[in-house]
């Protein structure tokens, strides 16, 4: 009995040995089976076009209140006084789709997708612009895990901006490759739908759109500005927009909520008065595709900093954004940049380099153009463009004339307060807000909040919002 | 009344009669000599064999013998005796006192069976009598109190909600902080819910509540619970023990003893304590400037003199009836021995609807052939509840949870008319769209219900080898299999979000399976006249796998058809995660005792673990402790009768969740047109498991003869590499990071006094106070990272977070905006404070300062009388209820509306652009209160001191003489008992002990959040309780 007990033990014993020594398989379960590691680049393609157009509606979501499109119903508005909000969503919003963008660059290099790194590196430069012209500096050398870091450096406003431009180069030439392996997905590029060309297109606006931002700056040069356009855009055809939404178009989901009594999308009687004849005392036909009368009638904006005024807010009122508007409809496209844009960065460079012959028809095929894409009626777009105020002939052109009809053609667009600001918000009696916790206007927004308590060692030292960035002063 | 009494049958009788040749039954009664009260739980055994019984309540035994035998009597407290039966059928027999009551055993991990006065450690168990006496679904809520440094907090009141145990604080910031649950010497889940599945159905830990699940089991089968509280106590457990264990063991049969234990409890509750809400004004709100009465809130007008006013609240909340019936065949001869269980829970709810049940079926059976022993220990459940959204209901629904809409709904109106006349919803304000709009109480709790079934085997089957009577081997394997369905019903026309207003319905299956190998090879033996050594070696496996599936169907086409089927294909939704982890381990732990003067305890472990990567998959944990039990060389005197003193050093680990060595992308996600995106979490390939280091010291004393003693104990646990996943820049690509930094530190002292001031004929008083403090403080956090959120609580204006260099259980919130000497800073143009958006302020510690409680027991004959108050001195509790009442305009806090305030601070003078001192008079009006008010979290955070009488019990045994007459019943006693039926405290809000996302929440938890959950109850439980 004893010994069969031994040998027994022995057996339990060598069985565990020998179980021990399988252990290398046993304990093999670090794959999770139900994520991917490396989905393909086009399955990122996706991800990368979709959210480039939320990013650039999250940043306008704030800064046309500071353009002055927008004005809250509430007068502790703390984005219309210009005290420090929270951006942290938009922020983080913006990093998470770089972090997209930066794998589908790594992994199309892998893969022999040129095509898909062109791209790539083109929406990183649209997002490092939208980061820096909003926040000034952020990371991005050792953002993205290219640095093995829970906290990364930040980068230099003029740093972001070069990059940025850099990106848009780079990008250009990996797209100008005739062949590739991969190719664009036509569905799965929500954007251009796979075309090559058309994103060349785009790069290229894109570059017109930062090579004229430095306009306050010695080393401006229209010339580069103008080689840019004449590649990029010659129709609304050729517009980037992204028009595809598991729910609807964002604009329009303000729109919505507005009317739910999720008070936004405001307009401010900044706007309302460009275009109603008050600043000018010429009726814009645009403003009627952009908004509705009030019960009373009347095209009225809301004040910045002043809130709502007379009756309660259920009333309509004042004008607000609408769901009737081609541009913010539930099924109307997001736009990154546009052809009437591209129209007036021609304008501005082709007058800022002394030929006021290309600038006055840049201008005026700009306007055109915006009034064929809001569906204004053909009567109405005469009337207006031909008016003598409009129409002042390439002698009479001004740099405050391009501005004031390219501010109606930026509506909806992040870039609109760039240009306020390069303008030095010189348009027709563009006023404080109410309120206002500066005593300037506004030139940039500080680090988010997210970013003090989880990098703040990185965090450049707060300024007042009213310091001009880098490329907002000579 | 929704359920009759259920009478359990058992259908089947596993019955165990072995032929008794020339046996003959000795029996009797055994008292104390001195009181000459009679002893319960006195071990009786034939020396020279195994056989062995024990007393019952009355002191009376029965035993198998043969010829004449001699009969071995042992109980804690007393000097063994022993007594040759001759002939006697009958031996009363009395016990004399022993003046060093610790022969006491426990039992510590891996189920051995550990002399206390051995221990280094503290280890406190909890016998099933005492158990019994406030007996709870929730087994872990009858330990509530009763135990030095155990914090335990019951989520709320609803049916089957968890309750979280925190032994001797946290040691993990981002990991589960629940300690090891073993059952008869195997593992077993005890995990909370279905919190993670935000993004398919908006299932988190606040939505509503869930069990825990070592709810499965039936709190009578359990023999006795010991509490492992630290790591030296848990260190064979390694990689699983940072959080210390509770170890559970159940019961068995008793040689020679058939019996039948039937008991049936019938219990009420309601609702012990609500805050209170303001009755002065009505609906309607000022906030634009002018009136309108499209909202929800109560900043409108005063109500008219005579006008209705409804206790929309108070009226709410039913009076809950449980019934709890079990029965229990147990026995066994010298070779085998068996316990038989069933039960049935049936409970409802505080909240109309919800209810809890539960059934389990146990069979424990143990049969020895030669040197083995065979044994198996099983148990069936299955257990169901319905419950109701609580908190603000399903995440990203636009919806709320049930108590959210009570604190929305006007006063002025009725809010139990849920329905128009045609059955139709009615609704409180139909001129807004179905999303803007809130939904009745009622229509929450009849139309978007939450429900869960689970059914779960668990068990074990053991060999044992009594190789020689020095050395034996034990091999179990273990199992535990759940499945649990959560089912999720948002009815078509309810408020919610565009998507849902036609309906949803969810469902997630998740199946739970665990095997687990161990192997123990016990050596022990005295190898002198003083030296008493034992080996244990032993080596085990573990194995888990975790499936969730989960199915949604969302817009039903025929709207009152729920099921899964009735959508178009195109609103079906499906995700799936399947987890797999394992571990390995072998272990050993040496015992050397010398002369029972001094004890010695080494324990080694080496973890195997397959969620971190292979250079770090294998780790050694070692504990050392010991004892010395001083009054063995100085002697014992009339005042210090027995001295001891214990320390310990001990180090074991926790390891990481499964798959964070890799990093994944996510999708593909509709949300982002069908697109991968970045996941969540970045991984980390160079993952090692957390490491907690304890140092523990203390002291057990018996004074005065035994009548008094006290135990002391002081410790420090270090908990450094912790795996964290901070929120970090989102820069890096990532919102979350696994990384392993961070050290946590909980110093503590517990202490425990027990006395029996009185011990008489007919009277025994016996008391125990126990007082425990921890304080657990982050001493590093990783980087530049200054605070960690609990990703699962963050409401109102403040969130639980854990601070670098601060505390461990603190709260985080938005706070006014002050200068560097403090001063207020108010707006110069309104005069009101000016608020920050900055929720990252510490603004308290939900840690309190001591806990303990004071449980009693009166014996007046065949009555005893029991009663345990437990206390909590500070410690803060976020008032997430009083915040909504306070953004609705019901709180009391508002009835100031229209009055002046005064404030003094700083305020910067926009023409000198320099900051003056002024005081401002303001109106304390609507747009204040939700405004400014509610953005300053500390009006919400309150220092909570109680007392509360937890459970008294009356208890009436029926005597000897009654029992012999009724012949075949052994014991019967009738019981009543009361829970919670007071409660003084100074917090303003419902129940303070709450914990709005459960015991399922990591980190430092949501214990001390208090955000619209199901408030606590009060009640009356009466039992009975039948032996044969």
């Amino acid at each position: 009995m004893k010994k069969n007990i031994k040998n027994w033990i022995f057996l339990v014993l060598a069985g565990s040995a020998l179980s021990l020594q399988g252990c290398k398989d046993y304990f093999d379960l670090n794959e999770n089976p139900s994520l991917i590691a490396k989905p393909s680049v086009n399955s990122i393609l996706a991800t990368v076009t979709h959210k480039t157009a939320k990013n650039s509606y999250n940043v306008a979501s704030f800064s046309t209140y500071y353009s002055q499109y927008f004005a809250s119903p509430s007068s502790s508005s703390t984005t219309d006084t210009y005290q420090v909000s929270n951006t942290s969503g938009t922020w983080n919003a913006i990093y998470f789709a770089m972090a997209d963008i930066h794998d589908m660059i790594e992994f199309a290099k892998e893969s022999d997708a040129p095509h898909h790194v062109g791209v790539g590196k083109i929406l990183m430069a649209f997002h490092l612009a939208l980061v820096t012209d909003t926040w000034g500096s952020g990371p991005y050398k050792e953002a993205f895990g290219k640095v093995n870091t829970l906290t990364p450096k930040y980068d230099s406003e003029e740093d972001l901006y070069k990059t940025s431009l850099q990106l848009i180069d780079e990008g250009i030439l990996e797209l100008e490759k005739p062949t590739a392996y991969i190719a664009m997905s036509s569905t799965l590029d929500m954007i251009h739908k796979g075309n090559r060309q058309a994103w060349l297109k785009t790069a290229y606006a894109i570059k017109a759109r930062l090579l004229n931002k430095i306009s306050k700056k010695s080393t401006y040069s229209a010339t580069a500005v103008l080689a840019a356009i004449d590649k990029s855009y010659t129709s609304n055809a050729d517009d980037a927009t992204m028009g595809i939404f598991s729910g609807r178009n964002d604009w329009a989901g303000v729109a919505t909520s507005n009317l739910n009594n999720v008070l936004g999308g405001w307009l401010s009687s900044n706007f309302i008065d460009h275009l109603n004849g008050t600043k000018y005392g010429l009726f814009d036909p645009r403003i009627e595709k952009i908004t509705e009368k009030t019960v009373h009638g009347v095209y009225v904006g809301t004040r910045n900093g002043q809130g709502n005024v007379g009756a309660a807010n259920t009333i309509h009122d004042e004008c607000y954004i609408s769901l009737k508007s081609p541009l913010t409809k539930d099924a109307s496209p997001l736009f990154l940049i546009t052809y009437p844009e591209v129209k007036f960065i021609e304008a501005e460079a082709a007058f800022r380099s002394g030929n006021p012959e290309r600038a006055y028809n840049a201008y005026l095929a700009g306007i055109k153009a915006n009034m064929v894409r809001l569906e204004v009626e053909q009567a109405a777009q005469d009337s207006y463009i031909n008016d003598a105020r409009v129409s002042v002939g390439k002698e009479n052109l001004t740099l405050d004339l391009i501005f004031k009809e390219k501010f109606v053609v930026t509506y909806l667009s992040p870039e609109a307060w760039n240009d306020a600001r390069r303008f030095d918000y010189k348009y027709k009696n563009f006023q404080m807000p109410v309120g206002a916790a500066l005593g300037n206007f506004i030139r940039r927004v500080s680090i988010p909040q997210d970013e003090l308590s989880r990098n703040s060692a990185n965090v450049p030292t707060t300024v007042s919002l009213d310091v001009p960035l880098w490329w907002d002063k000579p | 009344m929704k359920k009759n009494l259920l009478f359990l049958i058992l259908g089947l009788f596993w019955a165990i009669m072995p032929a008794i040749a020339q046996q003959r039954a000795v029996s009797g009664i055994v008292t104390d000599q001195n009181t000459g009260a009679t002893l319960a739980n006195v071990s009786v055994s034939v020396k020279g064999t195994s056989i062995r019984e024990q007393t019952n309540e009355q002191g009376y035994f029965s035993i198998q013998i043969e010829g004449n035998r001699v009969l071995i009597f042992r109980s804690v407290g007393y000097v063994d005796k022993e007594i040759q039966t001759g002939t006697n059928t009958t031996l009363n027999v009395q016990l004399q006192p022993s003046s060093q009551d610790i022969g006491e055993v426990i039992v510590t991990a891996m189920g051995i069976r550990k002399e206390k006065k051995a221990l280094g450690y503290s280890a406190q168990d909890i016998q099933s009598k005492e158990l019994l006496k406030n007996k709870n679904t929730n087994v872990i809520n009858s330990l509530n109190g009763k135990i030095a440094g155990v914090n335990i907090t019951n989520s709320g009141g609803a049916p089957g909600a968890s309750a979280s145990i925190i032994i001797r604080g946290g040691t993990s910031l981002e990991r589960d902080n629940q300690p090891l649950f073993v059952i008869d010497g195997m593992p077993m889940d005890n995990s909370t819910g279905n919190g993670d599945n935000s993004a398919f159905d908006g299932n988190v830990n606040l939505s509503t509540t869930n069990s825990n699940r070592s709810m499965d089991l039936n709190p009578e089968d359990i023999e006795s619970i010991s509490v492992l509280k630290g790591p030296a106590a848990a260190a064979l457990y390694g990689l699983r023990a940072a959080a210390g264990a509770i170890v559970i063991t159940t019961k068995k049969g008793q040689d020679g003893v058939t019996s039948v234990n039937f008991s049936s409890r019938y219990s009420a509750n309601w609702v012990n304590k609500l805050p209170e809400q303001q009755a002065i004004f009505g609906q309607g709100s000022y906030y634009s400037g002018t009136f309108t009465d499209q909202t929800t809130r109560s900043w409108g007008d005063p109500f008219a003199p005579g006008a209705k006013i409804y206790d929309n609240m108070g009226d709410f909340f039913q009076t809950a009836n449980g019934f709890d019936n079990s029965l229990s065949v147990s026995g066994g001869s010298k070779s085998g021995n068996f316990f038989l269980s069933a039960s049935n829970v049936a409970q409802s709810g505080i909240v109309p609807t919800t209810d809890y049940g539960r059934s389990t079926v146990r069979f424990n059976g143990e049969q020895k052939a030669g040197i083995f022993t065979f044994g198996l220990n099983s148990s069936f459940s299955t257990s169901s509840s319905q419950k109701t959204l609580t908190g603000s209901g399903l995440w990203g629904s636009n919806g709320s949870g049930y108590m959210e809409s009570i604190i929305a709904w006007p006063r002025n109106d009725d809010m139990s008319v849920w329905l128009n006349e045609d059955g139709t919803k009615r609704r409180l304000l139909p001129n807004l769209t179905l999303d803007s709009d809130t939904d009745n109480p009622f229509w929450i709790i009849h139309r978007n219900p939450q429900k869960d079934k689970t059914t779960r085997v668990l068990g074990s089957v053991y060999t044992q080898v009594k190789v020689t009577d020095w050395f034996d081997i034990t091999y179990r394997l273990g199992i535990d299999n759940y499945n649990t369905k959560y089912n999720t019903l948002i009815e078509p026309g309810s408020s919610v979000k565009e998507a849902w207003q036609q309906g949803m319905l969810s469902q997630t299956d998740r199946s739970y399976e665990y095997f687990n190998n161990n192997l123990m090879l016990n050596f022990q033996k005295q190898i002198h006249e003083d030296w008493d050594f034992g080996l244990l070696l032993g080596g085990t496996t573990e194995d888990t796998k975790v499936e969730s599936n989960s199915l949604r169907a969302e817009k039903f086409v025929i709207p009152n058809f729920y099921s899964l089927n009735n959508a178009e294909q195109k609103d079906k939704y499906q995700s799936q995660s399947i987890t797999q982890k394992r571990l390995a381990a072998l272990y050993g732990d040496f015992r050397l005792n010398y002369k029972n003067l001094l004890y010695l305890n080494v324990t080694g472990r080496n973890d195997w673990a397959s969620t971190l990567p292979i250079q770090n998959r294998s780790f050694f944990y070692k504990a050392f402790s010991g004892s010395f039990i001083f009054t063995e060389v100085m002697g014992s005197n009339d005042v210090l009768s027995f001295g001891k003193l214990r320390a310990s050093l001990a180090e074991v680990g926790k390891d990481a969740p499964p798959y964070q060595t890799n990093t994944y992308l996510f999708g593909p996600e509709l949300t982002i047109g069908g697109g991968f995106r970045n996941y969540w979490t970045r991984g980390n390939d160079q993952l090692k498991p957390e490491t907690t280091t304890s140092f523990e010291i203390g002291t057990d004393l018996r004074l005065f003869k035994n009548k008094l003693g006290l135990d002391f104990t002081y410790y420090i646990n270090t908990s450094k590499d912790q795996i964290l996943q901070p929120r970090v820049s989102n820069a890096t690509a990532y919102i979350l990071s696994y990384v392993n930094t961070g050290v946590i530190e909980n110093r503590g002292i517990e202490l425990t006094l027990n006395a029996t001031p009185i011990k008489r004929d007919r009277f025994t008083w016996e008391t125990n106070l126990n007082f425990s403090h921890n304080k657990g403080k982050v001493k590093e956090l990783p980087g530049a990272l200054p605070i960690l959120y609990v990703t699962d609580v963050q409401v109102g204006n403040a969130k639980a977070a854990s601070f670098g260099d601060g505390n461990f259980m603190g709260l985080s919130g938005t706070k006014w905006q002050t200068d560097d000497d403090g001063n207020l800073l108010l707006n110069w143009t309104t005069g009101y404070p000016l608020t920050s958006t900055n929720a990252t302020e510490p603004v308290g510690n939900r840690e309190p300062n001591f806990i303990g409680g004071w449980n009693n027991s009166l014996t007046f004959g065949d009555w005893n009388l029991s009663f345990l108050f437990d206390f909590r001195k500070g410690g803060d509790v976020y008032n997430g209820t009083g915040y909504l009442l306070t953004a609705y305009g019901l709180s009391q806090v508002t009835e100031n509306r229209g009055s002046k305030l005064t404030f003094t601070g700083k305020s910067l003078n926009p023409t000198t652009k320099e900051y003056e001192s002024v005081t401002r008079e303001v109106v304390a009006d609507e747009k204040y209160y939700r405004d400014i008010y509610l953005n300053n979290a500390p009006f919400f955070i309150e220092k909570v001191n109680w007392v509360r009488l937890r459970s008294a019990s009356l208890m009436y045994n029926l005597p000897n003489h009654a029992l012999n007459k009724l012949g075949f019943v052994k014991g019967a006693s009738l019981s009543v008992a009361g829970n919670n039926l007071l409660l003084f405290t100074n917090y303003s809000g419902m129940d303070p002990e709450t914990s709005a996302a459960g015991a399922g929440v990591i980190g430092s938890g949501s214990v001390g959040i208090d955000y619209a959950g199901v408030p606590n109850t009060a009640g009356f439980t009466f039992g009975l309780n039948v032996r044969f």
